[in-house]
């Protein structure tokens, strides 16, 4: 997916640095490239069960905040739990970037 | 589809064998050095290659252009190949020559969940395999492979925001446009001023989670000479005190000493504890039916089944951002304690084994890390420090 200045990727970007997950500073516009071992849920030395729980708990926040402020919705057939589960699919792989995880979440809300 | 993947990977990594091969030959060396014999140059010629090729950034540069030509294969093998994390490394234990190997590492979930205005209940399914293995098995200096299947029951607590009217959505979208606005600028001051006022509209209530795995893992040496099957229980903790008018945030102890460095280093304009970071922890009770484990069955005479403890603790959190680079400092700390253990089992010091690695590293590769300890089936202590770069070498 690229990268660029739009309501998804900005809000993406926005929602993970109100998570404390990459600094607020950190250029907007390379933000996508960031692999998730980069963010701050991912500990590369824990087992993956801890991975896992960071994973689902930063996901739930972050689908909290899609539904409740912005003015977006499912997509067709999708809820809660399709949406989470689907970006914690894309969360614990270290090698996927924010830019992957924002075409993920394309898939899932009316952005 | 298999062959024809191994097929591609030999071949790559067979011309790029050939293609510095042919840049090594022996007339540079005969001129340079006229007085060398064939013996000599054939010896300093195999210096050069061994030099090369035990180099892992060769094979993991090769492994990335392998996996870039398949990046738009949907076939399910290509996915598999995708999501197998693969990274060549060198092994280097105490005192000896380092040694080529790779480390793998492959997680899958397959998750449902319920919720309702409180909580969120989840069931999940997970495949995780990990470890680290050794061209030369002598030199894996973490030799504990683990394939584990796991079935998880877990429930979430909070992390809610109230929900705002259409209004509030339009407000909160031209918030987040300034603040876009303000990043690109590089107003740092400005940036600080808007998040307080998008924290302010986007409330979250602390987080928190209770899991309850039933896990049935394999854990092995690399050559499987010593194995064990491991069923266990764990539950695992987390926690994330979103709400800074709450006093969880202050139990970030091992966070304070970064949040001084933060504001040192004028990453945050205030001292700020980060609720990102509160530790991760996970406690189980395992139970071991040793397969095959030659060392515990000469120290104790057999292969019972045994109990054993198992509690670990991660954390990462943020230590400066310097121009566009984050650093970040990690740590994970493992440790194994067998229930009841006999006298003979204590005293060749199986009965618990303790592993604890940290690093800082920052987002362009540039790393320093430090462990110490030992997994179940290292025979020793181990201590490691690592300084140099990982290179992002794409999907």
């Amino acid at each position: 997916m690229i990268w660029t200045p739009n309501l998804l990727c900005e809000s993406v970007f926005a929602c993970l640095a109100d998570a404390g997950q990459l600094d607020p500073n950190f250029s907007f516009l390379s933000a996508g490239d960031l692999i998730m071992s980069q963010l701050q849920f991912f500990n590369k030395a824990a087992t993956p069960d801890i991975i896992l729980t960071n994973a689902t708990m930063l996901a739930e926040k972050l689908d909290n905040e899609f539904i409740n402020c912005y003015p977006v919705a499912y997509q067709n057939g999708q809820n809660s739990s399709t949406s989470c589960n689907a970006m914690v699919q894309v969360l614990i792989n270290e090698k996927n970037t924010v830019a992957d995880l924002a075409q993920s979440i394309a898939q899932y809300y009316t952005f | 589809m298999l062959l024809r993947a191994k097929l591609l990977f030999l071949m790559l990594i067979a011309f790029g064998v050939a293609a510095y091969a042919q840049t090594v030959n022996s007339s540079p060396l005969q001129s340079t050095y006229a007085g060398l014999s064939k013996q000599q140059i054939d010896s300093v010629k195999g210096a050069i290659l061994n030099s090369v090729f035990e180099n892992p950034a060769l094979y993991n540069d090769v492994y990335a252009k392998f996996l870039r030509n398949y990046a738009s294969d949907s076939s399910q093998l290509f996915t598999f190949v995708r999501d197998l994390n693969l990274k060549f490394k060198a092994f280097q234990p105490e005192r000896q020559n380092a040694a080529l190997g790779f480390a793998y590492n492959y997680n899958n979930s397959w998750t449902k969940s319920k919720s309702n205005a409180v909580a969120t209940a989840y069931q999940s399914y997970a495949l995780n395999l990990s470890g680290n293995i050794a061209f030369n098995k002598a030199y894996n200096t973490s030799n504990l492979l683990e394939s584990a299947f796991q079935y998880n029951a877990s429930w979430m607590w909070g992390g809610k925001v109230k929900a705002l009217d259409s209004a509030g959505k339009s407000q909160f979208v031209q918030l987040q446009q300034a603040i876009i606005n303000a990043n690109i600028a590089g107003n740092r001051s400005l940036l600080a001023r808007l998040y307080a006022q998008r924290g302010a509209l986007a409330k979250t209530t602390n987080q928190y989670y209770l899991g309850i795995n039933g896990n049935f893992s394999l854990e092995n040496t690399q050559d499987f000479a010593r194995r064990q099957f491991v069923p266990g229980l764990l539950v695992n903790l987390g926690a994330k005190p979103w709400d800074t008018q709450q006093a969880l945030l202050y139990f970030n102890l091992p966070d304070y000493p970064f949040a001084i460095l933060r504001l040192l280093t004028g990453t945050d304009s205030t001292f700020r504890l980060s609720a990102a970071s509160f530790p991760s922890m996970l406690i189980g009770i395992d139970h071991v039916i040793p397969g095959q484990d030659s060392i515990r069955y000469k120290v104790s005479g057999n292969l019972n089944a045994y109990n054993r403890l198992r509690t670990e603790i991660s954390f990462k959190t943020l230590v400066a951002a310097i121009g566009n680079q984050m650093v970040f400092y990690s740590a994970d700390l493992r440790y194994y304690r067998e229930l009841s253990p006999s006298i003979a089992v204590k005293r060749a010091g199986l009965d618990h084994f303790v592993y604890f690695t940290s690093a800082l590293e920052a987002t362009n590769g540039f790393f320093i890390s430090y462990t110490a300890g030992r997994l179940p089936f290292d025979l020793k202590n181990n201590v490691v420090y690592g300084l140099g770069y990982h290179f992002y070498l794409g999907k």
